[in-house]
């Protein structure tokens, strides 16, 4: 396997029911670089969530193969797949999802209790050094529900970076924030990339943030439909192609253009 | 391990007033088992012991008593003809020395005395009275009827003529320590006896009528030569009596052996019906405690399904997440049960202290007993929420967010 890969997906399948068959997946293809900081855009229901939880070992597809970091998904069991998950991946979802009943600190900290079982001082310390980062210094042993959105989200973020992922995956990290946070957040997790080197996969609906991005993958029913480095386009040809589909479109009207 | 029992402590202190109802429930269950359970226990002893503390739980006795008339072949036609005279014979145990030595080794046996016993008649400032008279070995009749301990007046001796009397008899002939009564035996005979002490045991049937005098005089009495009229036996067991009772009559022929058990059959039915309704109650309250847990688990579960989903999409293995589950059930049990003893043996105390003339024991093994069933209760209800927890997809528990 090439070395820069980091993810290889392979002819993914996913369906759902038996007599009326649901395809959320159509054949995907597909492998992330590591280090590689790229978004996911698609109309809701075309399968990024699907192909996000499928490429972070949450889910299995129904044919196809996931190889993450050298490890086929398929040749384990689900408890290696979980201790697997653990150490390799970081999620981050639209709710942030913190256990409500711990501290700031605490929520962060859970990977890690998860590894090993008790606390550790140096995890500790690696645990405040990330909400430092993410700008929470002054609310570590704050309840996790006594936080704002915006905070929480923040949290939740640095919950996903205490193992060290070598990849982070993020469905609508910001689909619940306002702008301002949005912005914050983005930039937060751009930082954490340049400066670790952590791969980041982020479904989004949010074109600012897709623009921003290295690479952008669009899918729609199930299929990837383009997939492109954004240092390939101008700034304005990127704006528009990242409209629903548009990138085909244009594509098509260029050709077109051409023939005649 | 401890990663689990700190979310499943965090949990628990996180939905306070659930922990704390169900908590209580448990608490409120055990002290009830508790109570119950020991009221019954110490009931039930109580009643045996009223019926056998003091009376013998073996009696070995002549093979039958002495038949003193007869029917016999009519000699015309219409008649019934009887023979000999109807009077109460005391058919004695001849060979009961030879017996007591046999028995002598047994292990099992608490007290022996050898015991005439005869109706009487007695007679005293006018008045008559229907007597049993038990000639006895003082020292060893008093391992059964420790009527020594239980003189109300006079001195525990039946040395001479004295003998010891119930306090209702006492009282109804108006007999005090050194007045002399008349006793009247069937065959005819009688002498004169001293009260030497009046006894009470408890009992208004035996105050009223039974009377204690030596052995050997009681012999004379009856005339019965050198033989008692049983051997009465207390045993360690006496729930083993009619064991016991079977082997000896395997062992020792030509006696007649009786044991408690069988002369109280309803009394022990009475028992065991009441000890089943007992347990039936305690069995209940341990399935309540049962569904309660595991419903308030099962609701919780679903509360902290995103939470759960979460954890699992961050590495929590299916073990770990039914354990968080387990270690709830586990400590509410524990703690239940505790507040429980806690609860059930104060109200023991009270028990004990302002009610009636029953005394509950503390039974610690049998309060530990109960504790143990219901943590053991309470993490088996945890089972079935604690699986759900493990067989949930993270995925369906972070989209339905």
């Amino acid at each position: 396997m090439d070395n820069s890969i980091l993810v290889q997906a392979r002819e993914l399948y996913k369906e759902y029911g038996t007599t009326v068959v649901t395809r959320a997946l159509d054949g995907v293809s597909l492998s992330l670089n590591k280090g590689e900081f790229s978004s996911i855009i698609g109309q809701s229901g075309s399968g990024k969530s699907t192909l996000l939880n499928m490429l972070g070992a949450l889910d299995q597809p129904t044919r196809g193969s996931v190889v993450i970091d050298g490890l086929d998904l398929s040749s384990v069991d689900d408890d290696q797949v979980a201790s697997f998950r653990n150490k390799t991946i970081g999620f981050i979802f639209q709710f942030h999802y913190l256990l409500t009943d711990f501290t700031a600190l605490e929520n962060v900290l859970i990977p890690t209790w998860i590894q090993s079982g008790v606390a550790d001082r140096h995890r500790e310390n690696r645990a405040k050094e990330l909400l430092e980062i993410v700008g929470l210094q002054d609310r570590i042993h704050n309840p996790a529900n006594n936080l704002s959105g915006g905070q929480q989200q923040r949290v939740a973020i640095a919950r996903a970076l205490i193992n060290d992922p070598k990849l982070v995956l993020a469905d609508e990290p910001t689909g619940n924030l306002d702008s301002d946070s949005t912005e914050q957040v983005y930039e937060l997790l751009r930082k954490i990339n340049q400066e670790s080197g952590t791969a980041f996969t982020i479904v989004t609906h949010d074109r600012h943030i897709a623009e921003k991005s290295d690479r952008v993958i669009e899918m729609k029913d199930g299929k990837i439909i383009d997939d492109y480095l954004t240092s390939q386009k101008s700034a304005s040809e990127l704006w528009q192609c990242l409209g629903p589909g548009n990138c085909k479109l244009l594509r098509q009207l260029a050709a077109e253009a051409e023939r005649r | 391990m401890l990663f689990e029992l700190k979310i499943a402590l965090r949990f628990m202190r996180g939905g306070r007033a659930q922990t704390v109802f169900i908590a209580s429930g448990i608490a409120i269950g055990v002290a009830v088992m508790i109570f119950l359970g020991l009221l019954i226990t110490s009931l039930q002893a109580s009643l045996v012991d009223q019926t056998i503390g003091n009376s013998a739980h073996i009696t070995l006795r002549a093979p039958q008593d002495l038949i003193t008339r007869r029917l016999e072949e009519p000699e015309k036609e219409g008649q019934i003809l009887l023979r000999g005279n109807d009077t109460n014979v005391v058919r004695s145990l001849d060979n009961w020395t030879q017996i007591s030595r046999l028995l002598a080794d047994d292990p099992r046996i608490t007290a022996l005395s050898p015991s005439v016993q005869g109706t009487a008649f007695l007679r005293s400032g006018g008045k008559d009275r229907s007597v049993q008279m038990k000639g006895v070995d003082l020292q060893k009749a008093d391992a059964i009827y420790e009527v020594s301990g239980r003189l109300t007046e006079g001195s525990p001796s039946l040395d001479g003529s004295y003998v010891l009397i119930g306090t209702d008899l006492a009282h109804d002939l108006d007999l005090a320590v050194g007045d002399a009564l008349n006793i009247l035996v069937p065959s005819g005979e009688s002498t004169r006896l001293l009260v030497g002490g009046i006894f009470d045991l408890e009992s208004e049937a035996v105050n009223a009528s039974l009377i204690f005098m030596d052995l050997s005089r009681a012999q004379k009495l009856f005339n019965i030569g050198n033989g008692v009229s049983e051997l009465e036996i207390q045993v360690r067991k006496p729930f083993d009596a009619d064991l016991i009772a079977r082997e000896w009559s395997g062992l020792i022929s030509d006696v007649r052996i009786q044991n408690w058990k069988d002369q109280n059959a309803q009394l022990l039915s009475a028992l065991s019906s009441q000890g089943s309704s007992s347990y039936t109650i305690q069995f209940f309250v341990i399935l309540s405690i049962t569904f309660g847990i595991s419903s308030v688990l099962a609701v919780s579960v679903v509360q902290k399904s995103k939470e759960i989903g979460i954890m699992k999409a961050m590495g929590v293995t299916k073990k770990s997440a039914r354990r968080i589950f387990v270690y709830q059930g586990l400590i509410l049990g524990v703690a239940g049960a505790a507040v429980g003893i806690v609860l059930g043996v104060l109200l023991l105390f009270f028990f004990n202290r302002f009610a009636g003339s029953l005394t509950i024991n503390y039974n610690f093994a049998q309060i530990a007993g109960v504790a143990l069933i219901a943590v053991a209760a309470s993490t088996l209800a945890s089972v079935i929420p604690a699986r759900r927890s493990a067989e949930m997809n993270p995925m369906e528990a972070i989209k339905n967010g």
